[in-house]
């Protein structure tokens, strides 16, 4: 007898295995994915892996969102399963069976569950973490494979979080059971079969922010504030998307349902008042489809693009072996710079293939129509262009060409601005003269058309230009390149920084390019992790939605095929609400998707990826993939409904 | 010749995998001429549900045959079942199966709709059932609004808007309280006046004697039969159906 509840709770769960199988599914791959991300953030092995800081940073930060996205998800889906299974519930209390009997029933019902999904998920997670620890080193690009060992600190957390996690969710079915009379809990599944109102207010909101973000997305081409801009276009987007989807869809329904000849159609007339009726409840889940799509196309996409540009986003950062910087007193620095390079070069048993070193000065102007004017406080961030400018004679030095410049006129380096360019300072207008050839290499990238643009400009008389526009000629660059392969360039960079000359500060690009790498590898392994995850939080959503569906339909089909629909004409109204369902996210993940693109572009641009076109391929290439993966997990899971409305 | 033909019906009904048979109809064999009113009685598990099913389409016979105008319904193929159904039968059900997203107004247009007809057609039609069943004013209300006896005379005329050849009704009264029934059995009696072929199955002698005949089935076969007599009234029936009860009850009536 002691043993009755759990065994009536074992009973249950294979009973309802349709809908429970994939619940234990979904949270031992939360459990997994939780656990494989903190072995990461935490794991001795991983700490010894040589730049990995940044990279355990992100994965610290990783695991944080994996919890918060866990807990949603799990909630989501037991929701779900409560609702199923209300009328069980009103059924038992109805027989006889105290609400604490049934309350022991379903604890006992969690227990297995949490049981069951902590050893699955932790046992999947140290096997695939091993796995994607072998793929982290290749992506990384670590030479050196070794395996990372099981972490029971990473154990421990899950079994408290996931412990945590399912003890909550009882204790909400356990308030549900309580609240509910027997009679409301068997009729649990009927109610929200009301049709829905849609109001004019949601309406309006939605579109309104639906327009704002999209606008917020393509109007604005601020580089600087793109990152906030971003968030703040996301955040109306996803709001737009669930008001639109809620209300929006709702009038749209009942617009078509308004026109007699379009509705009084078999194929019409069927699925349309089908879908009104459950767009209440269908709505959020379709929203909430589109959002983790669109999010999945935002995150692959941008993290491969990223990893992909990582090699071109390093050459910008870094156009030479070694990047050196100071603060310049006067025009013998530049001598004395050049000539202690030339003697570590020599100490070291390396030779100097490029040097340039130069002082400069930054000044921000604003680009209106060709012409650059300098830039106000307070002026809206628009059409920047980070001039630095450069002495004359210093260009000389460095070029080794003789330049000859009237006062008026300077030369430029910039891969956006035309030679046409005009600058115009204290009430002076200079023209360009030409191109400084010699520092194209060094200009970082702009685009034209875009708040961002870089200049170099060579003009006589910088010093005092530049005390005029309220700049100073104090900056100290060098640029070098040194043979001897990376552990000279090294050796170069940490020499001149501590030689005493006016560079203070040094870096070789194989020394960052290490680190850079492991961080554009780890954003990567993320993306592409949370990819997954979406994925798989996609299609338990569909999932879910066709069971239930299929679940309302059947009693409906029967009904109408009573009344003299054809087996034949229920399948084609089943698969027009299906394909209906199926594109309506897809479609509304991909205008999204198009409206981000310009935005997203701006802030790879900050990150150094200046390939729009590769931008464009990838984001292309990802949503065809993930709308394929998300097809075929629509096709497995529209089976399950197709066999419960024709059961 | 008659419009509803049933010639030596059977029905067995064996289990998944065959190990238990159960004979619901025997030998059910009778005709219904066109514009009658049948009821059929029996006691619960006699097979009544199973006739009518068959009748409708909906299940096939073991044995025997039913024709519909003279045509069988077995030599109709199973693609043309559905519009066959649709265009030429209508079923009024104990438990309405009226469909909780769709307006009265919708439901009792599904077969037409189904059937592809026009729209001004099935206003056309609509208008005066509506208001010969009384429900012209709950058109545009759901299901879940309205009172048993208003979704019920609503599926009556889902059943009857196709004009079928043959209205077969499965206890319409049977989930309604004595008033709603009576309201019902009134409009069937209207619907017949207007030449509609009905055949209805029921529990209550109340509901039987209103109609013009009454069929009595026992043990999977047609054990007796009431006609109403010239000029008889409802309560004379309505005894005459009550003493066939009692007596096939105790046994005493024999075929
Ligand atoms: N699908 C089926 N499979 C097996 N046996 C069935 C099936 N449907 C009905 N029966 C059996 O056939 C017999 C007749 O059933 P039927 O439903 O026709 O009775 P009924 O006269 O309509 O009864 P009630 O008045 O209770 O509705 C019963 O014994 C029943 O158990
Ligand atoms: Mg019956």
């Amino acid at each position: 007898m002691k043993a009755f509840f759990p065994r009536i709770a074992a009973v249950n769960l294979a009973g309802n295995k349709t809908a429970y199988l994939p619940y234990l599914l979904t949270s031992s791959v939360c459990v997994a994915t939780f656990y494989i991300m903190l072995t990461f953030a935490i794991s001795p092995e991983m700490a010894r892996v040589p730049y990995a800081t940044g990279a355990v940073m992100l994965f610290g930060f990783g695991t944080v969102i994996i919890a918060i996205f866990c807990a949603a998800l799990l909630f989501y889906a037991n929701s779900f399963l409560i609702r199923r299974r209300k009328k069980e519930f009103g059924l038992y209390s109805v027989l006889g069976m105290e609400k604490r009997h049934v309350g022991v029933v379903l604890f006992f019902e969690t227990l297995y569950t949490l049981a069951a999904s902590l050893i699955l998920g932790l046992i999947g997670g140290t096997l695939l973490s091993q796995l994607l620890f072998g793929a982290l080193s290749s992506l990384l690009s670590f030479d050196v494979v070794f395996s990372i060992s099981f972490c029971d600190a990473a154990a421990i957390a899950a079994c408290i979080l996931f412990g945590g996690l399912f003890a909550v969710i009882f204790l909400y079915n356990l308030l549900h059971l309580y609240q509910a009379s027997p009679v409301s809990l068997l009729h649990g599944e009927q109610t929200g079969e009301r049709e829905p109102r849609a109001s004019w207010i949601l309406t309006i909101i939605g579109l309104a922010a639906l327009g704002g973000g999209y606008t917020i997305a393509v109007v604005r081409t601020n580089a600087v504030t793109s990152i906030p801009d971003f968030f703040l276009a996301v955040l109306l987007v996803i709001i737009g998307t669930f008001c639109l989807f809620t209300s929006g869809s709702i009038k749209f329904l009942k617009a078509l349902k308004r026109s007699k000849r379009f509705y009084y159609k078999p194929e019409n007339f069927i699925s349309l008042s089908g879908m009104l009726f459950r767009m209440k409840r269908n709505a959020a889940g379709l929203a909430s489809i589109c959002i983790l799509f669109t999010m999945l196309l935002v995150t692959v996409s941008t993290t491969l693009c990223l990893y992909l540009g990582r090699e071109s986003s390093l050459q910008q950062l870094y156009p030479t072996a070694v990047t050196a910087f100071g603060e310049a007193s006067g025009a013998d620095d530049v001598t004395e710079a050049l000539n202690t390079a030339e003697s570590i070069a020599q100490e070291n048993g390396a030779e100097l293939t490029r040097s340039l070193v130069f002082r400069s000065g930054t000044l921000v102007f604003t680009e209106q129509d060709g012409t650059l004017v300098l830039t106000q406080d307070g002026d809206e961030a628009d059409h920047f262009v980070y001039a630095t400018i450069v002495p004359a004679e210093d260009y000389a030095a460095l070029s080794g060409e003789e330049v000859v410049l009237e006062p008026n006129e300077f030369l430029l380096a910039s891969s956006s601005l035309s030679q046409d360019t005009v600058l115009s300072l204290n009430g002076t207008e200079y023209r360009c003269a030409g191109e400084a050839d010699a520092l194209n290499a060094v200009t970082q990238t702009g685009l034209a058309g875009m708040d961002m643009q870089f200049a170099m400009i060579v003009c006589r008389d910088a010093e005092s230009l530049l005390t005029s526009a309220g700049g100073s000629l104090t900056g100290f660059n060098g640029y070098f390149d040194v043979t001897g392969g990376d552990e000279a360039e090294t050796a170069f960079a940490e020499a001149i920084a501590s030689s005493g000359c006016a560079f203070s500060y040094a870096s070789s690009r194989a020394d960052v390019a290490q680190e850079w790498y492991a961080l554009y590898g780890c954003f990567l392994f993320l993306g592409l992790f949370f990819g997954a995850l979406f994925l798989m939080a996609t299609g338990l959503i569909i999932y879910y939605k066709q069971l239930s569906e299929g679940f309302d339909d059947s009693t409906r089909f029967a009904i109408m095929q009573k009344v003299g629909l054809s087996p034949e004409e229920s399948r084609r109204a089943i698969r027009r609400q299906i394909l209906l369902v199926f594109f309506l996210p897809l479609a509304a993940a991909a205008l999204h998707l198009v409206f981000a693109y310009n935005i997203i572009c701006n802030i790879l641009l900050i990150l150094g990826v200046t390939d729009r076109m590769l931008f464009a391929c990838l984001c292309a290439a990802t949503f065809v993939l993930c709308a394929a993966v998300y097809y075929l997990i629509y096709r497995l899971t529209s089976r399950t409904y197709s066999r419960l409305v024709r059961a | 010749m008659a419009m509803l033909q049933v010639q030596h019906l059977q029905k067995i009904y064996s289990t998944r995998f065959g190990t238990m048979r159960v004979q619901a109809l025997r030998d059910v064999d009778f005709s219904v001429e066109e514009g009658e009113f049948v009821s059929v009685m029996g006691e619960s598990g006699s097979g009544k549900t199973t006739l009518l099913n068959i009748l409708a389409a909906l299940d096939k016979p073991t044995e025997g045959a039913v024709f519909l105008d003279g045509q069988p319904l077995a030599g109709v193929p199973d693609r043309k079942l559905s519009a066959f159904r649709r265009d030429r039968l209508g079923f009024v059900f104990q438990d309405f199966n009226l469909l909780d997203t769709f307006t009265l107004r919708d439901n009792i247009f599904l077969p037409l709709v189904l059937a592809r007809r026009p729209y001004a057609e099935m206003q056309a039609k609509l208008a005066p059932l509506a208001e010969m069943l009384e429900i012209s004013d709950l058109l545009d209300k759901y299901p879940y609004e309205v009172s048993g006896g208003q979704k019920q005379r609503a599926a009556v005329a889902r059943a009857v808007i196709t004009n079928p050849s043959l209205l077969l009704a499965d206890e319409p009264t049977g989930a309604l309280d004595s008033r709603a029934s009576m309201k019902l059995l009134e409009m069937f009696r209207r619907i017949n006046e207007n030449g509609q072929t009905i055949v209805m199955v029921t529990h209550s002698a109340i509901a039987a004697s209103r109609s013009d005949r009454v069929l009595f089935i026992k043990d999977g076969v047609v054990f007796h039969e009431l006609r109403r007599e010239e000029q008889e009234t409802d309560d004379s029936l309505f005894a005459r159906v009550n003493e066939a009860l009692t007596m096939l009850s105790t046994g005493r009536l024999v075929g």
